[in-house]
């Protein structure tokens, strides 16, 4: 579905990144896990087109320059449009394509009942809760139907409960909606119980450093022997670039 | 032949409107124009109103400062104002505009500057008083007995021309006698047109009797003192003001100095700020007109008192 | 004491104050409240006081919608595009510049009729509405203009449909500002000299060479008021249109 060659970025004398390769198959759940600042979200963006890059990136075997239909994005910090509401959210990518109302009405319908928010449909972003507000992002990132769903440490910003809370209701909209999903995060234990296959990061400039394929079954138990020995290895293989 | 007529008085109509901008030529082209003063109750605007109740006339009346009015008479925006001078006279030789009415023949041998003390400086000190008073009447006869000296003075002054200040000095009739009569009557049109409330004044003669003090003139012209006064004295005076060219011709020819006074001058653009800076002590004597010294005198019981004419007559009606 | 009657207890204490100190004073200089709310209620009796509050009020809604009409426009290309940036440097050495000293150029260009009153009060209005709308435009936070233009807007759909209408409260501020100041600027506006002996500046000045300090008060009380009102019926329209702005931000 997606496949990096030797994707690298530099800002002046500043390398981010360094000759990236991976692919992603489609359907799958990848996450990135990294030391903070080592150029994850810089790399997310790049995919998504949101940044030049030396190197190639294939979107489906196409070459892809720039922003792609194909690819949705939800951003670390609470991105929602403050002065549109929920459903205004949800619907501007349609309205970008033009497409025609009713088509639009009954594919935010459609995402309302899928992220459980029906009652919020005229509510203002400022109305609603952090963990809400992500939701109501995911659905906006959703609502033109890209293959690809990119997201930037989505849940950085929440407390621990609503992490769960969200990490438990992207599991069942991927389950549902069928997306390839790459998930950028720090936090181990959240890559650890949501992802197929997991890539480490070194420190800036980032390369891959390792990979780990995860083939516990959803919904997967936090301290099951399974889990807590992936996670050791992973928090391994990042201490290192931490101490460095 | 009836319509021959009607068309005719039409076409002498639109004739006669679009007149409008096209100058004035007589009184009654005034109607309706725009004229400009320097200040409300300075003696232009009390000129004015007399000069358009005695001829049944409306005008709009807008406030210029004098050194704005000729700029502002050219570029349309006015018909036409009212200044003391030398600006009447500097419209005409520079600007070739002429003079529709003078001041004097709308109010003959009119009394138009007068000098104001502070009445709490008059009682602490009455010998400035008599010495600024006694170099008053000095320049006022210099002028009289020397008009080239005067005109050279008036030039330095106003920073005009020789030619625009010989104009302006024919107008001008210069005096040191504060005119009894002529304030009497400048405060009955001032209770007339509402400027001034009868309840602040009471009863005139007692009014004018404590607001005027003839008595100190007559001392001043004898005055003599033995040192000299080592004091220094603020005069306020009104700017480019040619009828108060006496102040100048006594700080030329030295006559504060024989007196040892030392002048410290302040300039105002019309009579009711010079009575606002009374009003603050700011001042202690001061050249102004009597409207605005009367007028400010009642209704913000600022105390001065008169005790100088300086001139009569001096201003005019121009237009373009 | 609720915050209502509080009010009015400080309303009524300043009026108290102002005039035990006018007893004091001499009466002439400062006329107590008595004298002055005699002297409004004759002014609005003969009707003076609408004349000239509307005669100024035209020139200050004339004045502040050129400032409008300019200003806000010119504010948001200038945030949008990264050219334009360098003429903020014109707008900063301008915009200290106060609008009574333009007062001698309004005179020269314009004259003494209502332009050069409209100019002044332009002047004032202008640099709060610019400089509002170009903040508002400039503080529009990268992840909001990203968030668009990953979900395909155009450069321009961006600043039409994300950026100016983040922008809102921020561009209403300087209306309100704006507009504040143009009311402010009205009596400075209106010594440029008059065409016409309208306008409540031009009541002040007249009172003023007259000596009717109780004229000027009240003139000066109006002015207040109007101001007041116009300032709450902004505040008022802000939050109607701005009805997603949270009390946090």
């Amino acid at each position: 579905m997606i496949a990096l060659e030797k994707v690298s970025k530099s800002i002046g004398d500043l390398k981010i990144l360094e000759n990236v390769s991976f692919s992603v198959s489609k359907g799958e759940f990848l996450c990135m896990v990294g030391p903070s600042g080592c150029g994850k979200t810089t790399l997310l963006k790049c995919i998504a087109g949101l940044r030049s890059y030396e190197g190639e990136i294939f979107i489906e075997g196409v070459k892809s320059e720039g922003i792609n239909q194909k690819i949705g994005f939800v951003f670390q910090e609470f991105s929602l449009f403050p002065f549109r509401t929920v459903k205004g959210n949800i619907g501007f990518g349609m309205e970008i394509q033009k497409r025609r109302n009713e088509n639009r009405e009954k594919t935010i319908r459609d995402l309302l009942d899928l992220i459980r928010l029906q009652q919020f449909e005229n509510a203002y972003p400022h109305e609603l809760s952090g963990g809400m507000q992500k939701k109501v992002a995911i659905a906006r990132a959703l609502a033109t139907d890209p293959e690809i769903l990119l997201m930037d440490e989505p849940f950085l910003m929440l407390d621990a409960q609503t992490r769960n809370m969200l990490q438990k209701e992207l599991l069942r909209i991927w389950q549902k909606t069928c997306k390839t999903v790459v998930f950028v995060t720090h936090d181990v234990d959240e890559a650890v119980f949501l992802a197929d296959r997991i890539m480490v990061l070194t420190k800036r400039p980032a390369r891959i450093k390792a990979e780990f394929p995860v083939d516990l079954e959803r919904k997967r138990d936090r301290s099951s022997p399974e889990f807590v020995s992936i996670r050791k290895e992973i928090l391994r293989e990042l201490e290192v670039e931490y101490v460095e | 032949m009836k319509k021959m007529v009607s068309l005719l008085l039409f076409v002498l109509a639109v004739g006669c409107i679009s007149q409008e901008r096209g100058g004035i030529q007589s009184i009654e082209d005034l109607e309706g124009k725009t004229i400009a003063i320097p200040g409300k109750a300075t003696v232009q605007d009390f000129l004015l109103q007399k000069f358009l109740r005695e001829h049944n006339l409306n005008v709009n009346i807008v406030i210029v400062k004098p050194p704005e009015m000729i700029a502002v008479l050219e570029k349309g925006e006015i018909d036409g104002f009212i200044a003391w001078e030398p600006y009447p006279a500097r419209a005409q030789v520079e600007g070739g505009h002429k003079v529709l009415v003078a001041s004097k023949d709308i109010w003959a041998h009119h009394p138009c500057c007068v000098v104001a003390v502070r009445e709490d400086f008059l009682k602490e000190n009455r010998d400035v008083v008599l010495a600024v008073l006694a170099a008053h009447i000095k320049a006022t006869t210099f002028i009289q007995e020397h008009p080239e000296e005067a005109v050279r003075i008036g030039v330095e002054f106003t920073e005009m021309s020789e030619e625009v200040i010989r104009k302006a000095m024919e107008t001008i009739d210069f005096v040191y006698e504060p005119n009894y009569e002529g304030i009497r009557e400048y405060l009955e049109a001032l209770l007339e047109m509402e400027y001034v409330s009868p309840e602040d004044v009471g009863d005139v003669d007692t009014f004018l009797g404590g607001f005027i003090n003839g008595d100190l003139i007559e001392e001043a012209v004898t005055f003599k003192c033995a040192q000299g006064l080592n004091k220094t004295v603020r005069i306020g005076y009104l700017r480019a003001d040619l009828h108060q060219l006496a102040l100048f011709v006594a700080l030329d020819q030295g006559y504060f100095d024989e007196f040892g006074l030392t002048v410290e001058l302040y300039t105002f653009s019309a009579g009711p700020e010079e009575m606002d800076a009374f009003g603050a002590g700011d001042i202690d004597m001061g050249y102004l007109g009597t409207a605005p010294a009367t007028t400010k005198r009642l209704n913000l019981s600022i105390r001065i008192v008169i005790v100088a004419g300086v001139n009569n007559e001096g201003s005019a009606i121009v237009v373009s | 004491m609720d915050m209502r009657t509080q009010k009015l207890v400080i309303v009524l204490s300043f009026v108290g104050l102002w005039q035990v100190v006018a007893l004091g004073v001499h009466t002439r200089f400062l006329p107590g409240p008595f004298e002055v709310t005699k002297t409004l209620v004759e002014l609005m009796a003969t009707g003076e006081l609408v004349v000239h509050s509307v005669v100024s009020l035209s020139r200050v809604v004339a004045g502040f919608f050129l400032a409008v009409g300019i200003g806000l426009p010119l504010g948001i290309v200038m945030g949008w595009s990264r050219k334009m940036e360098n003429f903020s440097v014109i707008v900063e050495v301008l915009r200290p510049i106060p609008p009574l000293a333009w007062i001698p150029l309004a005179m020269i260009w314009f004259g003494i009729g209502f332009q050069s009153k409209v100019f002044i009060i332009f002047i004032g209005a202008f640099f709060p509405i610019l400089s509002n709308s170009f903040l508002g435009v400039r503080e529009t936070e990268p992840y909001m203009i990203e968030a668009g233009r990953v979900l395909g807007a155009t450069d321009n759909e961006i600043l039409q449909k994300i950026v100016i209408p983040n922008s809102f409260p921020s561009i209403l501020e300087g209306l309100r500002i704006g507009l504040g100041i143009a009311w402010m600027c009205l009596v400075a506006a209106e010594l440029t000299g008059l065409k016409s002996p309208l306008g409540l500046g031009y009541m002040i000045m007249e009172a003023r060479d007259l000596g009717r300090a109780d004229v000027v008060i009240a003139g000066m009380i109006t002015i207040g008021v109007i101001g007041y009102i116009m300032n709450l019926i902004l505040r008022w329209a802000e939050r109607k249109l701005v009805r997603w702005k949270s009390d946090r931000a």
